[in-house]
């Protein structure tokens, strides 16, 4: 069995972006399209992570990618904070949590 | 031995991540869809832990696992479940999702084969198993977060020769944005009166 490569751990995240991705565009529920903004955050950190791990491409990756990680977890754990307090606002306005009914800025 | 288990555990957590992540982004209903992303979240933590990022799986499991779902959880409850079947989008943005979305994932497979897999690009990819410079690997993600960076030498352990990765001062901006976030959140979800139809 071989062993496993940067391509393994990029691969999962590849497919964590996209299904993530997926999520943001075929969703019309608030929540669900911030779940799939918290999946592309994951793709991104385990990348990240993984750059570390193997940090033959990129030397200067090979701590500092997991610190940038942190600050990646601290800000998704800002956005999910503040994307809700949005989604109650607009919920409080329309009773629905319908992305379709956001049209009051539009032009 | 060891390496056969790194193996296994890796497979594991990758189906269990990609499992849940088909869960989030193909499941109907709002709560089996957070349900799918817990699990996701833990086998992304355990990913970390399999590479060698033991203080990342943590926080990840901390933060995201312990706050961020928790938020989540509280948003699906306040938003009333009882709306969602109607929020289905038109078949027509689903396929039109799905193609992007896949033609987006042949283009970065692609790319990343050819730029990590590939036989002639296989001499970058030594792994560094042991904590560089007698450190362990929490203590040099530490120095790395105050802008020193870490040899593999015995002689020279830590010293300071990253100048453009200073980022303490980063990290305290990071904690105040926190702060001033979740106050504007609160006063974003305070409660309200729903506006009257005309």
């Amino acid at each position: 069995m071989s062993s496993i490569t940067f391509f393994h751990y990029f691969a999962v995240a590849c497919f964590l972006f996209v299904t993530g991705l997926f999520c943001i565009l075929s969703k019309r529920n608030v929540i669900a399209v911030l779940l799939g903004v918290e999946l592309v955050l994951n793709a991104t950190n385990l990348n990240l992570v993984a750059l570390g791990r193997f940090p033959g491409w990129q030397p200067q990756l090979a701590h500092e990618g997991q610190v940038l990680a942190l600050f990646v977890i601290v800000l998704a754990a800002t956005e999910a904070a503040l994307a809700l307090g949005i989604a109650l606002c607009f919920y409080s306005l329309h009773r629905a949590p319908d992305l379709d009914e956001a049209q009051d800025l539009k032009g | 031995m060891e390496n056969l288990l790194e193996v296994l555990l890796f497979y594991l957590f990758a189906g269990v991540a990609c499992g849940g992540a088909l869960g989030v982004a193909l499941g109907r209903d709002i709560v089996r869809c957070l349900l799918s992303l817990v699990l996701t979240l833990g086998a992304v933590g355990g990913l970390f832990f399999t590479a060698g990022a033991a203080l990342v799986g943590v926080i990840q499991i901390l933060l995201y696992l312990g706050g961020t779902v928790v938020v989540l959880i509280f948003g699906v409850m306040l938003t009333s479940p009882h709306v969602q079947p109607q929020l289905e989008t038109g078949l027509k943005e689903k396929v039109l999702a799905a193609t992007v979305c896949m033609a987006l994932f042949g283009i970065l497979m692609g790319t990343g084969y050819w730029i990590f897999a590939h036989p002639l690009a296989e001499s970058g990819s030594q792994v560094i198993s042991a904590p560089a410079g007698g450190l362990s690997e929490t203590e040099a993600v530490a120095a790395s977060l105050l802008g020193l960076r870490v040899l593999p030498s015995e002689e020279t352990r830590i010293s300071k020769a990253s100048p453009g990765f200073h980022c303490l001062l980063a990290f305290e901006v990071v904690s105040i944005h926190l702060l001033v976030v979740l106050v504007a959140a609160a006063y974003f979800a305070r409660a309200r009166r729903p506006r009257l139809p005309e």
